[in-house]
């Protein structure tokens, strides 16, 4: 699989790829997408990248290790539960934050953002661990 | 129903007390530390400190919990603002939190023990990780309100202990493992097709509201065979009589706190989730689950009974008196009067104690003579006095013999089966404790009392293994003679558990709090 065609292109699509898979995943409340899918898009593109480049140099370029990823993932969807206790209802209500960016418009900052973006980094680093794994015992 | 545009009448508008988040901490404290030591997995110095930390966070919840359900009735919070049965609700009657308070105390035992037993590898693999994520499946069974998450809180259970299992991969324990995985899943597939039929016949999935709408239906042919779908699929789970050969071929390969968490906690919620499905799904039994529950009880404490007096090596003759333990548990469900389901709440404790205590003594043995069959370990009581006497007191007490806590559940049973006219339950109940006697006090008196292993004339001294350090002694004798401690006490002051036991079988006879407080007074 190490052909030149494949090694000048892997690093650009791996690029196009983790961009399109943060598209899907912020789009993802209102429309199809989301931390699921999000993150099966971005664990595609480092199993390219590995096949291309091999193992190690996706374990360089994600400096963590993709099973602290899917811990970190764990932790962000737990904790945005949280911000329910201050406002008074029950755990894992939706809220919302209307951020002003200074030009009229408002960014929606939102709990079931923060839990999609943990369900992200959960499937980012489990998927990637396992294809890793596979790909070094070849 | 009301007009479905008015989704505001779905939607909770009163403000949630802050008391009311007191159920989650049990799941969401162990969850949060499990997730905090998945991202530090390779430093293993601090994996046991998060560990301690997470089971504190659970005990220390479970412990609050306890008293707010102890004055203020069951407790119950629905998920994200919706009304129960729409929403995912969470409720926690007596039952739960005995059974969550036990599952907590245990968990920090054995983390207390771990040291002593688990290498670094096994913490980088892992191991104290897969224990909090096991604790958290293990509290959301209890406090879910909600057969479906049931499931989901029965799949975490199985995926850390498939994990638990096979840390170590030798070539005995993914065999263990292969069987305990597929029986188990079979267990889940059946539990999950019983579901969605108990879906589609009453279009619910909250305990609660199945309450009234299993009562109000007309399918009962279809809900008799459900409960007894329900039936098969605990009973695989909590290793009852037809169904319990996967226990024993798995329990006794991976490590011996792994063998003590499963031992001590995995069969009882399985039984938890029988008491409550046939308490609030089913409380009448629909036809004949009560029958059958009996009779399974009675044939896996004979099963248990005899298997455990048959067996040569120590773990696999705990796993039978385990299994025995918990048919002692079905008989209590199926008599299904008050006294019996107090004496089945006190009895799960004691067995989850004592099971616990017997499965981390077994490791101390193991690890003195290097082998768990019981014709290769020998002279305990000159090497070691102390570890034989704590195994004499805790051998006491899983047979029901005084002055330890395994006497009075079994005193009651008796009682409850006699006053429901089952005179061959007592016999049964009895001779079970009989076999159980021949059972672990045939490998007492060969592991204590003979001087070496098999062929060691009567007389001669002559251990075989190695002397244990100091301090790694210690650490492991710390969590018996606490389990030693509370069984005794339990034996000498019943009359302290038997009082919430008793609380928590009002609970399962009279739902109507149940109902009231996850649907809000509906």
């Amino acid at each position: 699989m190490n052909t030149v065609i494949l090694r000048t292109i892997a690093p650009a699509l791996t690029a196009l790829m983790i961009l399109f898979s943060l598209f899907v995943l912020l789009r993802g409340h209102n429309e199809p997408g989301g931390g699921f899918i999000g993150g099966l898009i971005a664990a595609s593109a480092m199993a390219l990248f590995g096949i291309a480049s091999g193992v190690q140099a996706v374990r360089r370029a994600l400096y963590f290790h993709p099973v602290s990823l899917t811990g970190f993932g764990v932790l962000m969807a737990a904790a945005s539960g949280i911000p329910s206790y201050v406002n008074k209802v029950p755990f894992l209500s939706g809220i919302w934050w209307k951020i002003p960016l200074g030009n009229g418009e408002y960014f929606d900052l939102s709990t079931p953002m923060i839990f999609d973006i943990g369900v992200w980094f959960v499937v980012v680093g489990a998927i990637t661990a396992i294809t890793l794994t596979l790909e070094e015992v070849e | 129903m009301a007009d479905p545009n008015l989704i505001s009448e779905a939607m909770r508008t009163a403000p949630t007390l802050l008391g009311e988040w007191n159920i989650l901490v049990p799941m969401l404290g162990p969850l949060v530390v499990a997730a905090v030591s998945v991202m530090f997995r390779g430093k293993d110095r601090i994996q046991f400190s998060l560990a301690l930390f997470g089971t504190l966070i659970a005990l220390a919840g479970s412990v609050s919990l306890f008293f707010d359900v102890l004055f203020n009735g069951p407790q119950s919070l629905t998920m994200s603002g919706w009304i129960a049965p729409y929403g995912i609700a969470f409720t926690a009657d007596m039952v739960s939190v005995i059974f969550a308070f036990v599952a907590s105390l245990i968990t920090l035992l054995i983390i207390l023990y771990s040291p002593a037993d688990i290498d670094k590898a096994f913490v980088k693999s892992g191991n104290y990780t897969m224990v909090l994520i096991l604790l958290v499946g293990i509290h959301g069974s209890f406090m879910t309100g909600d057969i479906f998450n049931l499931y989901v809180w029965f799949e975490v259970i199985l995926i850390s202990s498939f994990g638990l299992l096979i840390l170590g991969g030798e070539k005995i324990q993914l065999d263990g493992a292969v069987k305990y995985a597929f029986i188990n899943l079979l267990g889940t597939t059946f539990f999950l097709i019983a579901v969605g039929l108990l879906y589609g016949i009453t279009g619910t999935l909250n305990f609660a509201d199945l309450y009234q709408k299993v009562a109000d239906s007309d399918a009962t042919g279809s809900l008799a065979i459900l409960s007894i779908m329900f039936l098969f699929a605990f009973g695989i789970k909590s290793a009852a009589f037809p169904m319990y050969f996967w226990l024993p071929a798995a329990y006794h390969t991976p490590r011996i706190t792994v063998s003590a968490i499963f031992g001590g906690l995995l069969t009882k919620v399985g039984i938890y989730a029988l008491i409550r499905i046939f308490s609030i799904v089913f409380p009448d039994g629909n036809g004949a689950a009560f029958e059958i529950f009996t009779i399974l009880g009675a044939l896996t404490v004979l099963v248990g009974g005899l298997g455990s007096i048959a067996q040569v090596g120590l773990r696999r003759m705990l796993a039978y008196v385990l299994i025995s333990g918990v048919g002692m548990l079905m008989i209590g469900i199926g008599i299904n009067t008050p006294l019996a389901m107090l004496a089945t709440i006190q009895y799960a404790v004691h067995s989850m104690l004592v099971m616990t205590g017997l499965y981390l003594i077994a490791g101390v043995i193991g690890r003195m003579a290097g082998s768990f069959e019981i014709s290769k370990i020998g002279g305990i009581v000159m090497q070691y006095p102390f570890v034989a006497i704590c195994y004499f007191g805790l051998a006491l007490a899983v047979m029901g013999l005084p002055p330890f806590s395994g006497l009075w559940p079994k005193l009651m049973m008796v009682q409850a089966a006699f006053m429901n006219g089952d005179h061959w339950l007592v016999a049964v109940i009895l001779v079970g404790s009989f076999l159980t006697i021949g059972g672990v006090g045939r490998a007492g008196i060969q592991m204590i009392w003979r001087g070496g292993d098999i062929d060691t004339p009567d007389g001669q001294y002559e251990p075989r293994g190695r002397r244990l350090e100091k301090h790694q002694l210690n650490i492991m004798m710390l969590p018996i003679v606490i389990i030693f401690l509370l069984t005794f006490l339990l034996g000498i002051f019943p009359e302290f558990l038997i009082q919430f036991a008793n609380l928590a079988a009002g609970d399962l006879f009279n739902t109507d709090l149940y109902v009231k407080n996850t649907l809000g007074g509906l």
